[in-house]
């Protein structure tokens, strides 16, 4: 069984997380529940957690900085909050998972799953990056995390040059000949990747990095090069903003 | 700061150059005076002096004659006006000149206090165009700023129309007890709103957003009428739906509208279809449904109901083409059959391309 901690300062919340976890998830076992970050920090001192289920906005401390003190431990976190978007950003951008209140069982399922399906433990880097994040205002840095099979590769966003989707996997080439398959849909990447204009998805399989266009083949939708060489086919449907958008 | 006047002459006439050169005297505190010969120099001169205001140009010139020179300053540099300076037997220059946009002449030998004359009214008129020119483009922006907060305003009376709607429903599920009901139904409305908070930021979001909720919008209004009507949508596959842009709930009023006055009336078999695709530089969007048609739902609904979520969108679709549509951005359309009777009503949605 998972040990699973539950830390939100609302009891409502609390009871509802629960509920769902009981009916939904067998593989959990909830071990205690915390109306607060310290009761939650001598709890996981105590209880040694595997996965945690934490809230972001409460008073005195917030989540965050019950996430700075605990670094050291190997525990998975997934983030419960009503609405905040900035730290949403951040969470995605480091490829933690979270939960959007009021929780809806189907996606409290595939979160308990993707936790399972890790294989690695969880890395300290990555709440560090987090960290980094959410004191960067404006996430200046043009960094994000891919989630892969191995944890999460640091990438900077400029040097991606395409995403190609391959079912529930992206292939990612970046420049300097380096590719990785992210665990994530194009379609998820997409919307990682949505606060940067420059990506198109020029094609149900492709996103591409707009800069690193270096030509234009005509046909039907006809095919971009990439500055990588690759040639990558364009739809129909796409063909037209394409052309808007290389002419801008 | 002293107003910039260029004089193009060709150095040929010395008692040109002589009164000038007088002139160049007399109005030294006034004026400062940039000299060449050479229409290509005068050229060049003013990409170099932005701040000229006048060019005085001798009409015969070799090289670039002055009707050439003063071409090329009306399309360069429409900020400058010319004043031709030619014999006084040289009238049909002076006519081309006049015509071509030169703003005055002065006739050869240059009379002083004329030129004097014409500098003073050429630089009134400079400075009346000047202070019309700002308060037209302030204006504009002030355009701009109220079609903005116009928008917004809209946007923000729309929303309270869904989320008390909704609230009801719940209550309603909650009252009679049904859990699983009340919990499906608070979960879709929950997203809902979440993205209508998103989605409300923009002036503009992309068509598949769009759908998105007015998909659950529809899903949550199919719940509360216990499944009274299906609902298709068609989007055609030529249309890029990721990149081609619309205003945030520009669509849901009118489905509003043929849900609550066309479909639930109708008690059955209810039908709506929601279709997209491009036609040149235009998004056609049409909503249609098999209800019972707007001359029934007149006589149901109250005297004086007018919707206002249409009346809004029909405003945000006018203030987004700038009130210069070219083409009638919405149209309903009552369907009958042969026998007259009502089939339903279709509304056809047309904005412009925008990426």
């Amino acid at each position: 069984m998972t040990k699973a901690l539950l830390v939100d300062d609302e009891p409502e919340a609390i009871s509802a997380l629960k509920f769902l976890i009981q009916v939904h998830c067998p593989t959990l076992e909830v071990i205690d529940t915390c109306l607060s970050v310290n009761d939650g920090i001598s709890s996981i001192i105590n209880n040694r957690p595997d996965l945690i289920f934490l809230d972001i906005e409460m008073p005195i401390r917030n989540g965050f900085e019950l996430l700075e003190e605990i670094k050291q431990f190997p525990i998975t976190i997934i983030f419960t909050t009503a609405h905040h978007q900035h730290a949403i950003k951040a969470i995605r951008y480091s490829a933690l998972d979270y939960l959007l209140k009021p929780i809806d069982p189907k996606e409290l399922v595939i979160a308990v799953n993707r936790f399972h399906i890790q294989k690695s433990i969880p890395d300290t880097r990555q709440v560090q990056f987090l960290i980094d994040q959410l004191q960067s205002k404006e996430h200046t840095t043009k960094k994000i995390a891919i989630p892969n099979m191995e944890g999460f590769k640091l990438i900077s966003v400029d040097d991606i040059i395409s995403c190609e989707a391959d079912d529930n996997y992206t292939h990612i080439k970046l420049k300097k000949n380096i590719k990785i398959t992210a665990s994530r849909t194009l379609k998820e990447i997409q919307h990682l990747l949505e606060d940067y204009s420059y990506f198109l998805r020029i094609h149900n399989s492709y996103l591409v990095n707009i800069k690193e266009v270096s030509g234009y083949i005509k046909g039907e939708g006809g095919q971009v090069i990439m500055s990588d060489g690759s040639q990558l086919s364009v739809s129909r449907n796409k063909k037209e903003t394409l052309l808007k958008y290389l002419t801008k | 700061m002293k107003r910039k006047i260029i004089i193009i002459d060709d150095e040929t006439d010395q008692k040109d150059l002589l009164i000038l050169s007088l002139a160049h005297k007399k109005f030294l505190s006034d004026y400062e005076f940039i000299y060449t010969s050479n229409g290509y120099e005068a050229l060049e001169l003013l990409v170099q002096h932005k701040e000229i205001d006048i060019a005085l140009v001798d009409i015969n010139m070799p090289e670039m004659d002055g009707l050439t020179l003063l071409n090329h300053i009306r399309v360069n540099h429409p900020r400058v006006q010319s004043i031709m300076i030619s014999a006084y037997s040289d009238m049909s220059n002076i006519r081309i000149a006049m015509n071509r946009g030169a703003y005055d002449f002065v006739t050869k030998p240059i009379d002083l206090s004329d030129l004097e004359f014409t500098i003073k009214k050429t630089l009134l008129y400079i400075d009346e165009i000047r202070v019309a020119e700002s308060a037209l483009s302030e204006n504009l922006s002030l355009k701009q700023r109220a079609s903005e907060l116009e928008m917004q305003a809209l946007r923000a009376q729309m929303n309270p129309h869904f989320i008390f709607n909704s609230l009801n429903s719940i209550n309603n599920y909650i009252l009679n007890k049904d859990q699983d009901r009340a919990s499906d139904y608070l979960l879709k409305f929950s997203k809902l709103i979440r993205l209508i908070l998103q989605n409300s930021t923009e002036s503009f979001i992309s068509i598949d957003k769009e759908l998105e909720a007015l998909k659950l919008y529809i899903e949550l209004e199919a719940l509360r009428f216990m499944h009274k009507f299906n609902f298709e949508l068609t989007i055609d596959k030529d249309l890029d739906t990721t990149s081609i842009k619309v205003p945030p709930l520009i669509l849901q009023p009118f489905v509003e509208n043929a849900i609550n006055h066309g479909l639930i009336p109708k008690q059955n078999d209810g039908e709506l279809t929601i279709s997209a695709k491009q036609e040149g530089e235009k998004l056609i969007i049409t909503i249609s449904d098999n209800g019972i048609g707007r001359t029934k739902a007149s006589e149901i609904k109250s005297h004086n109901h007018k919707s206002m979520g249409i009346k809004m969108t029909t405003d945000r679709i006018r203030i987004m083409q700038n009130g210069e549509s070219t083409f009638p951005e919405l149209r309903i359309d009552d369907l009958i059959n042969t026998d007259n009777n009502a089939l339903g009503t279709k509304i056809t949605i047309q904005l412009p391309i925008l990426i």
